[in-house]
């Protein structure tokens, strides 16, 4: 069975497209098929972290939304690319082109789009997981591939507006009785240290937090340099990425 | 892998309109009680910033202790 998870902020630069990643990677270390769709479609960034050029996308997410192109002509396999040891990653990416970005921020997507690419990515591809990469804020059709994924992750930063921003979202998704978690990321260092901190946040939004990820400038500049937890195995956050990679694992089925 | 390719069909159906409709409702609902989440959120900021000062004196007197056993 296929589960599906939304990674989604309220704010931008949360690094929602890192996370993304960086767990899709892990997950691909527990020998597991994942799939990871940038649904960032005003600012795709998954390909960058990637390392996958226009040339490799034979076509975009936006041309299946469409029904101008089949799924196997979206879906980049990157298993060998990035060298994986075990496991399956597949990435599906949007299109740079500022006419189409437009087109589906216009019309939007249908609901039924994420139930079916994540049925069809199990059927044709087998995989164990979808990880859809959101746009951050809380309109409609944000709103709506979180609520059309099996469980939302939330990723927050310790600032004052994106604490609010989640809260509100927090809520809102409570109404619909939806399975969320939230990750904190790029935590001031001290912060991270404090034991409370996950009990905290989890008593202010209602919701549990699996991951307690700090601020590592190497992070930042390692972007567009590739996937960061298979250059730098033993490194602090790749075991945060790992700490959160056990949760879903063992927890979410 | 089957030869078979896989499309998707564009297209909304009733059920879609619904739950649009409701997260508009949410949304709405939402924002109405903005000054409560504000409230509740300084109070959780003010309680973050306790825990800080209390690791702060925490670790200023763990540093103490280590120079007097030196």
């Amino acid at each position: 069975m296929v589960i599906s998870f939304s990674i989604h902020s309220y704010r931008g630069g949360t690094g929602k497209s890192t996370t993304t990643a960086n767990l899709a990677v892990m997950l691909t270390l527990y020998n597991k098929k994942v799939a990871t769709v940038d649904l960032d479609l005003t600012s795709p960034g998954l390909h960058v972290i990637y390392q996958v050029s226009q040339s490799q996308m034979k076509a975009t997410l936006n041309d299946y939304i469409y029904g101008k192109a089949a799924l196997e002509d979206v879906v980049v396999d990157l298993t060998n690319q990035l060298s994986l040891p075990r496991g399956k990653l597949y990435f599906l990416g949007a299109s740079m082109k500022p006419e189409e970005i437009a087109k589906l921020m216009r019309e939007g997507y249908s609901e039924r789009f994420f139930r079916e690419v994540a049925k069809q990515l199990g059927e044709v591809y087998g995989v164990d997981y979808v990880i859809f990469d959101t746009h951050p804020g809380l309109n409609e059709d944000t709103l709506l591939a979180v609520l059309s994924s099996d469980v939302s992750f939330m990723l927050m930063r310790m600032d004052k507006q994106d604490i609010t921003g989640t809260y509100v979202t927090a809520q809102v998704l409570s109404k619909f009785n939806k399975t969320s978690y939230v990750i904190l990321n790029m935590v001031p260092p001290d912060m991270a240290n404090a034991p409370e901190l996950q009990a905290e946040v989890s008593k202010l939004l209602g919701v549990p937090v699996i991951g307690v990820i700090p601020f590592y400038p190497e992070i930042l500049q390692h972007r567009s340099r590739g996937v960061f937890i298979l250059r730098h195995p033993k490194h602090p956050y790749t075991l945060r990425i790992k700490a959160v990679v056990d949760f879903i694992v063992n927890n979410i089925k | 892998m089957s030869m078979r390719k896989h499309y998707f069909k564009p297209g909304r159906d009733e059920s879609e309109a619904n739950l649009r409709a409701k997260i508009s409702q949410a949304l709405l609902s939402a924002q109405t009680d903005i000054d409560v989440v504000e409230k509740k959120v300084s109070a959780f900021e003010r309680r973050l910033e306790e825990i800080l000062n209390r690791l702060d004196d925490l670790e200023s007197r763990l540093k103490k202790l280590e120079e007097l056993l030196e």
